[in-house]
């Protein structure tokens, strides 16, 4: 996974990409225990080319130009299938300029905190991702006052209280 | 809702040690867990493999 971080800070340092922090279940790995998945989800700003235009067309051509190959939705860098996401609200936005830096062998990264996962996972609510937010809940470092911070500026707020009523009884 | 029965306490006691050993590994080093998830993938692989199910990308990587 190392190289394949590589090549992703390469393309930031080259501007392909503006900004980019790893989500998903590779962030969930990163702040609990290890659970199957497989990709490697990345949240990313693009440079706009254009006013009011966004576009993930360059990202591929670079990748492409680079021998990667594309398989359904993903693409395959260094043996790793990766799933660029364009930040697509507010919440998606604000996980990224916040991530949290960290360091896969040698290599920098920044990987979505803890508390914006718990936030999109909550917003997604996919079965997969009530699954996931107990398990961070029980085994992550967790600020709270930083969540309900979340909750509140992204109208989060009831559902995260039907969410604790439900599997919480509370 | 209904209240729930206490566990039998060998059985509390057994997942008080799963939730501990949950913890143990949700503190490893990054690299550590991304091992483990490699051979999470290749465990699933050969099961669906077995079945003939649609199989996953799995990573082509040494970790």
């Amino acid at each position: 996974m190392e190289k394949t971080l590589k090549v992703i800070n390469q393309m930031q340092k080259k501007k392909v990409i503006a900004k980019y922090a790893i989500g998903g279940g590779i962030a969930a790995i990163f702040h609990m225990e290890p659970v199957l998945t497989y990709d490697l989800d990345i949240f990313v700003f693009l440079p706009q080319t254009e006013p009011g235009l966004v576009t993930l067309s360059p990202l591929y051509e670079f990748l492409k130009k680079k021998g990667c190959q594309t398989s359904h939705e993903h693409i395959i860098i260094e043996g790793v299938p990766v799933q660029f996401i364009p930040a697509y609200n507010q919440l998606i936005e604000e996980a990224i300029t916040q991530a949290r830096e960290a360091k896969y062998k040698r290599t920098k990264t920044k990987v979505i905190r803890v508390e914006h996962l718990l936030a999109i996972m909550l917003q997604t609510d996919r079965p997969k991702d009530r699954t996931r937010i107990t398990q961070l809940l029980e085994q992550a470092k967790i600020n709270m006052d930083f969540l309900l911070g979340i909750f509140k500026r992204h109208g989060l707020l009831a559902k995260w209280q039907q969410f604790r009523k439900r599997f919480y009884g509370k | 809702m209904a209240n729930k029965k206490p566990l039998p306490t060998e059985l509390e006691a057994l997942f008080r040690a799963k939730q501990k050993r949950r913890k143990e590994l949700a503190n490893l080093p990054f690299e550590e867990k991304i091992s483990i998830l490699l051979e999470l993938q290749n465990i699933s692989h050969d099961l669906r493999s077995a079945k003939s199910r649609d199989k996953h990308l799995i990573w082509d990587i040494s970790a």
